[in-house]
C-alpha cells in the first residue's frame, strides 16, 4: 500500500471519531449533573465552571482523537510478525509537519488562555452593594461562620440567602484548611495569620455541604458540615433569631437535593463525641 | 579486621552504634545540662540520632578512608587500592559494599528503587483497601494519614531516583563513550547516603506508633508537608523530614556528577547532536533535581527548626495556643515546597520521554522523527518547569492577582511536551513495529501520558482548578502522569536495558502477562478515579460519602489487579535474573554505544574510547558510516 492512501485513511477515521466524539460530550456533558456524576449547580461561578469543563472537554477531543488514532492506525497496520528483517524509511523529520504543529500548538494555547482569562475576570468581578459578608473561620475540625453587618452573630451552619451576592473573609485558628462548597464552585484555603477572600452569588435553593479540601490533620475526613441557600425571608427571620440570643435550627423546610442532607450531618465531626485527640 | 571495616556489616554496626549515641548520649548530657525551656530534647536526640547513625555508616562502609588518607598522611591510593574500590575483582561482594564503578552502582539503585516502589505500592494497597467501602473501617483515620504521607513521599523519591539511578549511571556514561562517572566517589557516595536515608524514613510509622505526641503520631500531613500542620503534627515528622533532606543530598550528588559526566566526558565525535535522546531526557532531569530539591531541603530544615527550636518561620499562633513565638508564614512553606515540587514531576517524567522515544526508535526500525524538535521539547520543559509552580497554590490565597501569569506558563509548557507526542507519533509510523514488551510499554506510554497530559489542561484553568483542586481529579491527573507516564517508561527501561545491565534476557510471555495486567488494571482504576473527582470526592480522605462509593470500589478492584501484574513483574526480574537466557551484546539491533560493548559490560567499558562518527539513529539507511569501536572493546589490561 503506498503513502497517501495511510494518510488519508488515518485522516478520516481521525474525522468520524473527532465528531463522534464531540456528539457524545454534548450528548452526555449536560446530563451528569442530573446523574449525580458531578456535584449540584447552586452559584453562578458552577454554572461558569461546568461550561468551561464542558469546552475544555469538546477541544480536548480533537487533540485526543488525533494522537490515538495515528498511535492505533500505526500499531495495526505497520506491526511486524516478530523480528523485523528490514527497516523502515530513513525518514528524519518534515519540517512544515514539525512547524504546523508547533503554531497549531501555540495557537490553541493562546485561545485556552484567553478563554481563561475572561471567565477568570468574569469570577474576579467586584462585589455589587448587598453584598452578604461571611466570616469564616476555619479550626481542626470545624467551620465557624459570622455574619458582620447582623452584628456578628455566629453559627456552625451556614446559611445562605439565594440571589444576593455573598463574600467570605476566610482565616484560620490552627492549620492550614481550604473551605471548599461544591455545589457552588467556591473553594479558597483558609490559612492562619492571613484572611482570604472569594465571592459567589447562590442561585439554587437547597441543602449542600461544605467541607474542607487541605489536608489538615487526623480528622480532616470529617471535616465537612451541612449548608443551606433559603429564601431571603427565611434568612432574615433565621438571623433574627440568632440574634436574640437562641440557637436557631435550620432543617430542610425547603426544596432540598437530597445531595448529602442526612448523610453530612451524621459524619461531620463536630457530631461525634469523646474525638478529641 | 581488615576484612571488616570497611564494609556493610561495619556500616550497620557503627550506624546502630552512632544512633543510640547520638539519641541518647548527647541528648541526656546536654539535654540535663542546659535545659532551655521550649526546646523539644526529644526531638533534638531524635536529629542528633540520625547524624550519627549517617556518621557511623559512612565511616563503616569507608566512603571517609580515603579523604581522610589524603588529608592526613598525604597520600593518593594507588592503582591497586583505586581498582578494588572500583570492583576490579568482579565478585558478587562488590555489590555490598562501598563500590565506585558506575555498573555497580547503577545495579545497586535499580534493586534500591525497585524496593522502594514495592514499599510505596504496599501503601497503595493498604489506601485502596480502606477506601474499598466509605466508613474508615480498616485504620484509625490518623493512621491513614500516615499511610497516605508515606505511600506518597516513598513513591516521589522512587521515581526521582529511578531513571536516574540505575539507567543514568549504568548505561548513560557507556551511551556516550566514557568509561566511567566524571566523579565516581562521590557517585558511590550518593548511593551510600541514599539507603542510610531511606532508613532514616522508615522510622516514621514506627515512631508513630511508640510515641503518641498528642495526634496519635505519625505523619498527618501527605507529602507536602505544609508548615502548620507539619509544625504540630506526631513525632514522626521529626525522621521523615530528616530521612527525605538526607536522600535530597543524595539526588542533588547524583544529578551534579550526571551534568558534568554528560558535559565533559562525551567520547571524541559524539557531538550534542548525536546524543540519545535517553541521555538528553536524563540530562534535563538531572538539571531540575540539582536545582529545585534545594528549596525542598530548606523547607525541611525549616520545619525540622520550626518543631525543635520553635523558630516560627511556619508557625502562626493565632488563637491564643502560643506553642512558640508566632509570626510565621504558611505561604512560605507552600512556595518552597511546590518550586521543588512541580519542577520534580517533570524531573520524573524527561527521562521517560527520551527512553521511550529511543524504545521507539530501535523497535520502530526507524530514525528519530525530529531530533531538534525533540531536543527543543525536552529543553522547553526544563525551562518552563521551574515557572508554573504557583499553579499549585491557585486557591491558596497567596499572590491571587498572579494567578493569570500561571495559568499562561502552565498551559505554555502543553507547547513543548506536544512536540514530544509528533516526535513519538511521526517516529512509529510507517516503521516495521516489532512489539517486545518493552516496546509495548514504551506505546503505552503515549496514551496514558496523553490522557494525564490533557487531564492537566483543564486544572491549569484558574476557574477549573478552583472546583477541581484538592480533589480526586488531581489525584487521578498526577497518577496518569506519574505511573502511566513514568512507570510505564521505567517497565520499558528495564525491560530493553535488562539484558545488558544483568547479561540475562528477561522472559516475555511474562512480560505480556504483566503487560496487559498493568494496563487494564492500571486505566479502569485512574479512570474511575477521575469519575469520582468529578464527582466532588475530596483527596485523602479515610473515609468519605456514599455517593463516591461506586467509583471507589472500581478503583480499588482494579488497583489490586495492577498490584497483581506487578508481582508477575517482580517473579519477571528475579526469575530471569537467576536462571533467564543468556543475552547477546545486541539483543534488539539497536545502534547505541551501549550495545556495542560486549555483555556483560567489561570494568572500564570500553578497551579503547571510540570515535562516534555518527548519531545512534541511522536506520533505514545504506550501511556503511557508523560509530567505530575499536578491537571488540575487551577487557581493560591491568
Amino acid at each position: 500500500m503506498n503513502e497517501p492512501r495511510h494518510i488519508v485513511r488515518a485522516a478520516l477515521i481521525w474525522l468520524v471519531a473527532t465528531v463522534v466524539g464531540i456528539a457524545a460530550v454534548l450528548l452526555i456533558g449536560p446530563q451528569l449533573v442530573g446523574w449525580g456524576s458531578m456535584p449540584p449547580v447552586a452559584s453562578n461561578r458552577a454554572s461558569d465552571v461546568d461550561s468551561v469543563l464542558l469546552l475544555f472537554t469538546i477541544l480536548s477531543v480533537p487533540v485526543f482523537m488525533g494522537v490515538v488514532v495515528f498511535w492505533g492506525y500505526s500499531i495495526f497496520a505497520f506491526r511486524s510478525q516478530g523480528r523485523p528483517d528490514r527497516d523502515g524509511p530513513g525518514t528524519r523529520g518534515h519540517m512544515p509537519l514539525q512547524v504546523t504543529w508547533l503554531i497549531a500548538s501555540v495557537i490553541l494555547v493562546s485561545f485556552l488562555f484567553g478563554y481563561g482569562l475572561v471567565f477568570y475576570n468574569q469570577i474576579q468581578s467586584a462585589s455589587a452593594a448587598d453584598t452578604l459578608i461571611v466570616k469564616v473561620n476555619g479550626e481542626q475540625w470545624l467551620w465557624n461562620y459570622s455574619y458582620p453587618q447582623y452584628g456578628d452573630v455566629s453559627s456552625t451552619t451556614l446559611v445562605l440567602p439565594v440571589n444576593r451576592p455573598v463574600r467570605f473573609d476566610i482565616t484560620s485558628t490552627d492549620v492550614q484548611h481550604s473551605f471548599w462548597i461544591p455545589a457552588m464552585a467556591v473553594k479558597q484555603d483558609a490559612v492562619p495569620g492571613q484572611t482570604t477572600h472569594i465571592s459567589a452569588t447562590p442561585t439554587q435553593i437547597g441543602t449542600y455541604e461544605v467541607r474542607c479540601a487541605e489536608l489538615c490533620g487526623v480528622y480532616h475526613s470529617y471535616m465537612e458540615t451541612p449548608m443551606e441557600i433559603v429564601t431571603p425571608d427565611f434568612f432574615d427571620s433565621w438571623i433574627a433569631t440568632l440574634q436574640s440570643g437562641q440557637s436557631a435550627h435550620v432543617s430542610g423546610q425547603m426544596n432540598t437535593t437530597a445531595w448529602m442532607s442526612q448523610d453530612a450531618d451524621a459524619r461531620s465531626y463536630s457530631n461525634r463525641e469523646g474525638w478529641v485527640a | 579486621m581488615r576484612k571488616i571495616v570497611p564494609s556493610y556489616l561495619a556500616g550497620v554496626i557503627l550506624g546502630a552504634i552512632g544512633f543510640i549515641a547520638g539519641s541518647q548520649f548527647v541528648t541526656h548530657f546536654i539535654g540535663a545540662g542546659n535545659a532551655v525551656d521550649g526546646i523539644n530534647f526529644d526531638e533534638q536526640g531524635l536529629v542528633i540520632g540520625f547524624i550519627g547513625l549517617l556518621l557511623g555508616w559512612l565511616i563503616g562502609i569507608g566512603a571517609f578512608k580515603y579523604p581522610f588518607t589524603w588529608l592526613l598522611a598525604m597520600k593518593d591510593p594507588d592503582h591497586e587500592e583505586e581498582m578494588r574500590l572500583a570492583g576490579k575483582d568482579g565478585g558478587i561482594g562488590r555489590y555490598f559494599r562501598f563500590t565506585t564503578d558506575h555498573k555497580v552502582v547503577g545495579i545497586q539503585y535499580l534493586v534500591v528503587t525497585m524496593f522502594m516502589l514495592a514499599l510505596g505500592g504496599l501503601g497503595a494497597m493498604l489506601i485502596r483497601t480502606e477506601l474499598i467501602q466509605p466508613g474508615a473501617k480498616a485504620f484509625p483515620t490518623g493512621t491513614y494519614n500516615t499511610i497516605v504521607s508515606m505511600h506518597g513521599m516513598i513513591m516521589i523519591l522512587a521515581v526521582i531516583s529511578f531513571f536516574i539511578g540505575p539507567f543514568g549511571n549504568f548505561i548513560v556514561p557507556i551511551m556516550i563513550g566514557a568509561r566511567d562517572m566524571a566523579f565516581p566517589r562521590l557517585n558511590a557516595l550518593s548511593f551510600a547516603l541514599l539507603v542510610p536515608g531511606l532508613v532514616i524514613f522508615m522510622f516514621t510509622p514506627f515512631l508513630g506508633l511508640v510515641i503518641m505526641n498528642g495526634q496519635g503520631g505519625g505523619v498527618q500531613t501527605g507529602w507536602t508537608v505544609y508548615g502548620t500542620l507539619a509544625d504540630q503534627t506526631g513525632v514522626g515528622m521529626t525522621s521523615f523530614a530528616a530521612g527525605v533532606f538526607v536522600i535530597g543530598a543524595s539526588s542533588i550528588m547524583g544529578a551534579v556528577n550526571l551534568i558534568t559526566t554528560v558535559m565533559t566526558m562525551r567520547a571524541p565525535g559524539m557531538t550534542w547532536t548525536r546524543l540519545p535522546m535517553t541521555v538528553w531526557g536524563i540530562f534535563g532531569a538531572a538539571l531540575l533535581a540539582a536545582i529545585g530539591t534545594g528549596a525542598f531541603a530548606a523547607d525541611l530544615l525549616l520545619i525540622l527548626l520550626d518543631r525543635i527550636y520553635k523558630t516560627s518561620f511556619f508557625y502562626v499562633a493565632v488563637g491564643g495556643d502560643a506553642v512558640g513565638a508566632g509570626g510565621g508564614n504558611s505561604w512560605l512553606s507552600q512556595n518552597l515546597f511546590w518550586f521543588f515540587g512541580h519542577p520534580e514531576v517533570y524531573l520524573i517524567v524527561l527521562p521517560a520521554f527520551g527512553i521511550v522515544i529511543d524504545i521507539l526508535v530501535v523497535f520502530g526500525r526507524k530514525p528519530l522523527f525530529g531530533y531538534k524538535t525533540a531536543v527543543l521539547g525536552i529543553m522547553g520543559v526544563v525551562v518552563l518547569s521551574f515557572l508554573v509552580w504557583a499553579h499549585h497554590e491557585f486557591v491558596s490565597g497567596w499572590a491571587p492577582e498572579a494567578r493569570p501569569i500561571y495559568m499562561a506558563t502552565t498551559e505554555m509548557i502543553s507547547i513543548p511536551t506536544g512536540l514530544i507526542f509528533l516526535v513519538a507519533l511521526g517516529t512509529l509510523w510507517r516503521g516495521r513495529l516489532w512489539m517486545t514488551t518493552a516496546m509495548l510499554f514504551a506505546l503505552s506510554f503515549i496514551w496514558n501520558f496523553l490522557i494525564g497530559g490533557l487531564t492537566g489542561v483543564f486544572l491549569s484553568d484558574v476557574p477549573a482548578d478552583v472546583q477541581l483542586h484538592g480533589g480526586m481529579f488531581v489525584t487521578a491527573h498526577f497518577h496518569y502522569t506519574i505511573v502511566g507516564g513514568a512507570l510505564m517508561g521505567f517497565f520499558a527501561a528495564v525491560y530493553f536495558w535488562f539484558p545488558k545491565m544483568t547479561g540475562r534476557m528477561m522472559d516475555e510471555k511474562l512480560g505480556k502477562i504483566h503487560f496487559w495486567g498493568t494496563q487494564i488494571g492500571f486505566n479502569v482504576a485512574f479512570l474511575a478515579m477521575f469519575y469520582a473527582g468529578l464527582q466532588g470526592m475530596p483527596r485523602r480522605v479515610a473515609d468519605y460519602a456514599p455517593q463516591f462509593a461506586g467509583a471507589n470500589l472500581v478503583t480499588s478492584i482494579f488497583a489490586f489487579v495492577l498490584a497483581a501484574a506487578i508481582l508477575v513483574f517482580a517473579y519477571n526480574v528475579i526469575a530471569s535474573w537467576v536462571a533467564g537466557e543468556k543475552a547477546v551484546a545486541n539483543p534488539w539491533g539497536a545502534k547505541s554505544l551501549e550495545w556495542l560493548v560486549p555483555t556483560p559490560v567489561p570494568l572500564e567499558n570500553f578497551e579503547e574510547i571510540p570515535v562516534v562518527t555518527s548519531g545512534p539513529y541511522d536506520y533505514g539507511e545504506p550501511a556503511g558510516s557508523g560509530t567505530q569501536i575499536p578491537a571488540s572493546g575487551g577487557q581493560v589490561a591491568g
